[in-house]
């Protein structure tokens, strides 16, 4: 039997470890972070992808109850150094959260995302925050190029590449033009697209039709100042370090 | 703009037979199942099929699109119709129903769905 004699250490000559803490959105943003998509976690499977559970615990789920509405899923992408993935198809796919918009009515918001262009069309929409009218969108743009839009459209003139994988950043200001949509670490347009109404949010679509075809194996939704620029550097230090641990051949 | 998109054509009182039939074909209801690790979505073990649709669930194989009720159409892809005429698919209609599915098969054209309504 043993005894434990005074002074005297368990686990003995066990080498230390540092436990360095693991950098998630949630832990960089908190209470701000208000959807967390990300492909590895929380997808509930039917014809499709039914749900995406939101991991910022504030159950903004993104679902669709159609089969055939349902985005892809892919378990191991060859594209993304096998990380599953989510795909919109650009015919009729979408997934959509009513509470995010409620959350976030009033409210500037960044959204960075890990994504891939795999066809062209202008006017597809990437995410919406729907309404009546007009909506605010992100969608493409001719050129090619991408667009924010609600009472105003503000073009980026420039675009990722087609079948390549970036790193999309998102910047909307329901106020003033200090709006930006960035491609890595580069702000390709900044501007005012106007406020919009928001009743629905939703990623691969607006609400009723141009469906975009992409894949998605990343997405998150902050709830950020635009006037201050959105994400301090502390934050994008810290993103940057997470995505670089979870993507660490891909370079965002 | 989107992608055309292959659909059966009729009135929208055609339309939501027809998709009656398909969800009787393929078993719709149909709960999902999780994938992956994290937090996922609270399904209930069983749904009735009416009100709204519960998370993680699947209510339709294929949602309408109506412009107006003499005017609908419904997506039927190739996909879609290869698991209709699965012969598991097939076992579970009757002849008239297999009979207005394979018309609505045959009939099948090519449009761009903007502009349309989809209806859950």
């Amino acid at each position: 039997m043993f005894s434990r004699r005074p002074g005297a250490r368990f686990n003995r000559g066990r080498i230390a470890t540092s436990s360095a803490p693991v950098v998630t959105p949630l832990t960089i943003y908190g209470a701000d972070l208000y959807q967390w998509l990300r492909g590895d976690l929380g997808i509930t499977l039917v014809t499709g992808v039914s749900a995406w559970a939101d991991q910022s615990g504030k159950g903004n789920n993104a679902t669709q109850g159609t089969g055939a509405a349902q985005p892809t899923y892919t378990a191991a992408d060859a594209t993304l150094n096998n990380q599953p993935t989510v795909t919109g198809d650009g015919s009729n796919d979408v997934l959509s959260s009513a509470a995010l918009t409620t959350d976030l009515a009033t409210d500037d918001f960044y959204i960075c995302a890990i994504v891939k262009q795999i066809t062209w069309t202008s006017g597809d929409s990437w995410t919406s925050a729907a309404g009546s009218t007009p909506p605010r969108s992100f969608q493409n743009g001719a050129s090619p190029a991408m667009v924010m839009t609600a009472t105003t459209s503000v073009n980026s003139n420039s675009a990722g590449t087609l079948g390549s994988w970036f790193r999309m950043e998102l910047l909307w200001s329901l106020t003033a033009g200090a709006s930006y949509f960035k491609i890595g670490s580069t702000v390709v347009q900044t501007g005012n697209p106007g406020t919009g109404s928001r009743t629905s949010s939703s990623i691969f679509a607006a609400p009723a039709a141009l469906f975009g075809n992409y894949a998605v194996a990343e997405f998150f939704v902050v709830k950020r100042a635009a006037a201050s620029g959105g994400p301090t550097a502390g934050e994008r230090a810290q993103i940057n370090t997470y995505l670089q641990s979870r993507y660490p051949a891909a370079g965002f | 703009m989107s992608k055309a998109i292959k659909v059966a054509p009729g009135t929208e009182a055609q339309i939501d037979t027809l998709r009656a039939i398909i969800d009787k074909a393929l078993g719709f209801p149909k709960r999902g199942s999780h994938v992956g690790g994290g937090q996922h979505v609270n399904m209930p073990d069983t749904w009735d099929g009416t009100g709204p649709t519960p998370p993680g669930w699947a209510k339709s194989a294929s949602n309408s699109w109506v412009a107006s009720v003499t005017d609908a159409v419904l997506p039927l892809t190739d996909d879609l119709v290869a698991m209709l005429q699965d012969s598991g698919a097939q076992a579970k209609l009757s002849a008239s129903e297999k009979t207005a599915l394979q018309t609505a098969v045959a009939a099948r054209i090519s449009v761009i769905l903007d502009g349309r309504t989809p209806k859950p």
